[in-house]
């Protein structure tokens, strides 16, 4: 007789989107059980040991501002840490961490254990059974234990039937050295999802005592590190360097010659991998004219002998690996520790989600990060963390939260994933983002914080901070509101002289609106404006800075929220709405938009299509 | 207008009257069948084949004629259509109307086989524009430019700026979302000379009036002291009474227009009120209309009487100032006088030519001389697409008002400022979406298949 406990949320699977999930749900105060398939990879990063970067970064901050974990224990893991695109402007800046990978798996398995409501527990889940209504309801593992609870949220990463190639050798495992799930397919095949294939690969893992490092170049961190979690005061360790060096015409020649072995051109994998994360042979063959590729060595850790070579993720056979590495710079007498290999997993094509992640078929069942599509450990945990939210709300009975496109990037990743699907694992970009200017990494806190009160997610610590912050930006905006300057003074005419003159008595809010003055020259003039909060004035220096852009994109905003209030029924009769092509009517039929802008959303809805459903909808 | 139905709907395609042929047309789901209710032998027959057949109801026969049909989406509307070429009689037309009307089919609105290709994607709409005008088109030109935006041409400027634009987001985008990749977009890429090129495309197409002129008209005024015979000048263009001619001055007191067709061009001929110190409210009114009407126009005919040659009234001359013109000295035949060439007036170069307008033998040499100034105003017209429309114009301009924003990004970053591609991508893409009012929308998905097709991306 099988033994069965009952919990609100169970969540399967214990990565970047399953401790998430299980940190928020245990968050809102429901019983929430992990379940992982190995105690000792909670929290592993399979991939790359860096968090964060463009995008990437800014889903992180996102995520602790509405406390999720990845940021603080990001801060707590890193070894080097550095904000790109520095120079770029705010919008687009991405802060990035190079990680511990121990250190980063021991804090985020410390951070489960000491989650409050939150039970771990190791077995592989086998099935899951759906009670009388058709909702899912317990899961069934292969240790003999059951478990049932009111929500389910599914976190399977690469595990679901894992398929890991390297050369011609394959076998089956979740990743390197896992078992994979591969009867959980079958269970999600008979709950009618479609399933499809994916791949994504990963480099050798190098030897560092064997590595020439007075050939590359270093890559340093931030003079100034600063850390993801806006609770972080201080980073714990010393930034390492990493290093660069690259490919060369002999390396291109050995893969050419060796294209036919690679299981990607030899026709053994099905599933489609990346654009943006080319295997070296994608890149050697799609751009064929560049003679080299940028290698960075990133160390893995401050006690790990491993480095992780970004940019030649392989499946080649062994012995081409170890050939290409031997002639790289650097890498001449070098010991390959761990072969790279790709791996292929099953998904969800993510048209079968609504906006809340749970699923449209089997109610009380979610999903999130790669069995949904997307690839990346900040892609993973935003779902998690929403999908871990919304299963307990519903477990709870409480309306679902959820945040749209000009909320957060996070509103942008669910609902690209929700409304148009994906057939390549989905990255995040910047340039996915319509309101970018307005979703930035320095303002997360601001757009989410509130929003996470409302439904109670976020802890004491933060909000007395996020207080805090409120009021110091407050502060601040009086402060140089307050200032006026009289064009006929002595620092009038030097701001004039600056910036092209003005006429009437300003105030320091409009005068930094003017792109010639900056922030620093006003601090010079005014010491008052020193003794506010930094993090505020700086706040109000980016408004100032995008000033008539970010008026716009406010504009833009208001437009697509009005689209976004009109929503569709679910029980739409496009069949019956005059004027819908038959494509369009099939496009809507397949993706039940819940919106009008959601609809428009959708490729192939024409603005012609949208402007009929629209007059449909408002006469109904 | 209403909303698209999607039921059957059928109307004549032909015009309204009695006539050797009419065509009615029957389009949406089922048509097809409706046509084989009242012809049988139509059944079965194969898309795009003509065939003979009797329309026949349960009560008597309608007519005998050629049926054809297409399948969806292959035809006009991209529905099933059904066309019955028959006997052009109007009891014909309206006993087949009926018939299929009876069947369940709706009368067609204006405009609705249109509007749903419109719908289903056959045309776009710079198409759809070009269909209605060439539809509209009254003179050989008019025609020409339609028929070319019909096929596209004129949609494909548009797509083909926004192509480019979004390369240069591409560009902009590459460089925000990888920048470790070592791309030196701004430097290799060329950008600025880019955006430079795409603006003085703007600033031509925009500034070029000929394509919205040659759909609208082509306005030509007549301006002139009362009783100098501007509404002769008028009656002989148009060769009817279409003003009243007097000895006495002021008789024109509002703006007459006509339509013209000269040499295949669509001419509005504007003759307008004596120009003169008046104190007549009326008169008074008339002689500022006159002068707007000046103002707009592309040629103004400036009518003086022999009798004054070679003063000019300056009252008359101010409205030639920046103005394309011909100066018709007019009643020669009862004050002969030499006459220069040409003469100047504020740098402009202006014909002269001495007519009798009492004879209609000084007609061809008058259109000898307009027709001249319309081959060269539309010189270029057949060589590249136009904007016709406000709409198509404004849309460049707001593009232009955002590509200047990004100009003056790229030359501060030359400068040696701060790169801020923010900014600028977010310049370049309002750009972009401006353009794609006209013809179609950007979509983040399209910005990353560029970039990646363009570029060697990823760790």
């Amino acid at each position: 007789m099988a033994m069965k406990q009952i919990f609100d949320v169970i969540i399967v699977g214990a990565g970047h989107a399953g401790c998430e999930a299980a940190a928020a749900s245990a968050r809102l105060g429901v019983n929430t059980l992990l379940l992982t398939a190995n105690y000792d990879t909670i929290g592993q990063m399979s991939c790359n040991p860096a968090i964060g970067g463009l995008a990437k970064g800014h889903l992180v901050k996102e995520i602790d501002a509405l406390d999720g974990v990845m940021g603080r224990i990001t801060d707590k893991a890193g070894l080097q840490f550095r904000m790109l695109n520095q120079s770029k402007g705010p919008a687009v800046r991405g802060p990035r961490a190079q990680c511990d990978r121990q250190l980063y798996r021991d804090a985020m398995r410390a951070e489960m254990e000491a989650t409050p409501n939150l039970t771990i527990k190791q077995a592989m889940v086998d099935d899951i059974m759906l009670n009388a209504n058709g909702e899912a309801e317990t899961v069934i593992t292969n240790t003999g234990w059951e478990f049932s609870a009111k929500s389910i949220v599914l976190t399977t990463g690469t595990f679901l039937r894992g398929l890991i190639h390297i050369g011609d050798n394959q076998h089956n495992a979740g990743r390197a050295g896992e078992q994979a799930s591969m009867k959980l397919s079958d269970t999600l095949m008979r709950l009618e999802f479609k399933l499809g294939r994916l791949k994504t690969g990963t480099p050798p893992r190098l030897d560092t005592r064997t590595i020439d490092y007075s050939k590359f170049e270093v890559q340093a961190g931030d003079d100034t590190p600063q850390p993801f979690s806006f609770l972080t005061e201080s980073l714990p360790q010393a930034q390492l360097p990493c290093h660069v060096t690259y490919t060369n015409p002999e390396v291109h020649r050995i893969i050419r010659e060796n294209l036919h072995r690679a299981p990607m051109y030899a026709g053994n994998i099905e599933g489609t991998g990346p654009r943006y994360c080319p295997s070296i042979e994608d890149k050697v063959v799609r751009f064929a004219e560049k003679e080299n590729h940028q290698i960075f060595l990133e160390p893995e850790g401050y006690d790990s002998i491993e480095v992780y070579p970004n940019g030649i993720s392989t499946s080649l056979p062994i012995d081409v690996q170890t050939a290409i590495i031997h002639n790289i710079a650097g890498l001449e007498n070098t010991e390959i520790i761990r072969a790279g290999y790709a791996i292929e997993y099953d998904y969800i094509n993510p048209t079968e989600l609504r906006h809340t992640l749970e699923t449209k078929k089997i109610p009380n069942l979610f999903l999130a990060g790669q069995i949904n599509g997307t690839t990346g450990y900040e892609e993973a945990a935003a779902q998690g963390l929403m999908a871990g939210l919304n299963a307990a709300l519903k477990a709870n009975n409480k309306p679902f939260f959820t945040l749209d496109r000009a909320d957060a990037y996070i509103g942008v990743l669910i609902d690209d994933l929700v409304t148009r699907g994906t057939t390549e694992p989905y990255r995040m970009f910047t340039s996915r983002a319509e309101y970018r200017l307005i979703l930035r990494a320095d303002n997360a806190d601001l757009r989410l914080t509130a929003k996470g009160e409302e439904i109670g997610c976020i802890g004491r610590i933060r909000s007395e901070k996020f207080k805090q912050r409120l009021n110091d930006i407050t502060t601040a905006r009086d402060v140089l509101a307050s200032i006026k300057v009289n064009p006929h003074t002595e620092v009038g005419k030097a701001i004039a002289e600056a910036s092209g003159g003005y006429k009437d008595t300003q105030d320091l809010l409009t005068i930094l609106r003017r792109p010639q003055i900056s922030l620093e020259m006003l601090q010079e003039w005014f010491s008052e404006i020193n003794n506010l909060a930094t993090h505020a004035v700086e706040q109000l220096d980016i408004e100032s800075h995008y000033g008539g852009y970010l008026d716009r994109q406010n504009k833009e905003i208001e437009n697509f929220r009005l689209e976004a209030e009109l929503e569709i029924p679910v029980d739409m009769d496009y069949e019956s709405i005059p004027g819908l092509s038959r494509e369009v009517c099939e496009k809507l039929k397949a993706h039940t938009p819940a919106t009008l802008a959601t609809a428009g959303r959708i490729s192939g809805i024409t603005p012609a299509a949208l402007t009929t459903l629209l007059v449909h909808i408002k006469r109904m | 207008m209403a909303l698209i139905n999607n039921h059957i709907i059928a109307a004549v395609a032909t015009a309204p009257m009695a006539a050797g042929v009419a065509i009615v047309r029957i389009s949406g789901v089922g048509a097809k069948e409706l046509a084989d209710k009242l012809c049988p032998s139509f059944a079965g027959i194969s898309p795009r084949k003509m065939h003979f057949g009797k329309l026949v109801t349960q009560e008597n026969t309608l007519d005998e004629g050629l049926l054809v049909w297409f399948a969806a989406p292959n035809s006009f509307t991209g529905e099933e259509v059904v066309e019955f070429h028959g006997h052009g009689g109007r009891a014909v037309v309206k006993a087949v109307l009926d018939a299929f009307f009876a069947l369940g089919a709706k009368p067609a609105e204006a405009g609705e086989f249109t509007r749903r290709a419109f719908l289903n994607g056959k045309l776009d709409l710079t198409q759809a524009e070009g269909l209605a005008d060439l539809v509209a088109a009254s003179t050989e030109q008019q025609r020409q430019q339609a028929l070319r935006q019909m096929g596209g041409e004129l949609g494909n400027k548009f797509e083909q700026w926004r192509a480019d634009i979004m390369h240069l987001v591409a560009h902009a985008e590459a460089a925000i979302d990888f920048p470790d990749e070592e791309l030196d977009v701004l430097t290799e890429a060329g950008l600025d000379s880019k955006v430079d090129c795409i603006l003085s495309d703007f600033t031509i197409a925009i500034t070029n009036q000929t394509g919205q002129r040659l759909r609208d008209g082509f306005i030509m005024a007549v301006i002139g002291q009362p009783n100098s015979g501007k509404s002769t000048l008028t009656n002989l263009l148009t060769g009817r009474d279409t003003a009243i001619v007097s000895p006495i001055a002021g008789t024109t007191r509002d703006v007459v227009e006509s339509h013209l067709d000269i040499a295949g061009y669509p001419v509005i001929l504007a003759d307008t009120a004596g120009l003169r110190v008046a104190s007549d409210v009326i008169e008074i009114e008339g002689i500022n209309r006159a002068g707007k009407k000046a103002q707009e126009a592309d040629l103004v005919l400036l009518v003086t009487d022999a009798a004054k040659w070679p003063n000019l009234d300056p009252q008359v001359t101010k409205f030639l100032k920046g103005k394309e013109g011909v100066i018709l000295v007019s009643k020669t035949d009862i004050t002969p006088v030499e006459l220069p060439k040409d003469i100047t007036i504020d740098d402009i170069v202006y014909n002269v030519i001495g007519v009798d307008l009492t004879n209609p033998a000084a007609l061809p040499t008058i259109l000898e001389l307009i027709r001249a100034k319309l081959d060269d105003t539309f010189a270029n017209t057949t060589n590249a697409a136009q904007l016709t429309r406000q709409r198509h114009r404004q849309a460049v301009y707001d593009a232009t008002t955002h590509l200047k924003r990004a100009q003056e990004l790229l030359a501060a970053c030359a400068a040696g400022g701060s790169f801020s591609a923010d900014m600028l991508a977010q310049d370049l893409r309002d750009a972009a979406n401006a353009i794609g009012q006209v013809t179609g929308r950007t979509d983040t998905e399209d910005v990353l298949d560029l970039v990646f097709s363009t570029f060697c991306i990823g760790k």
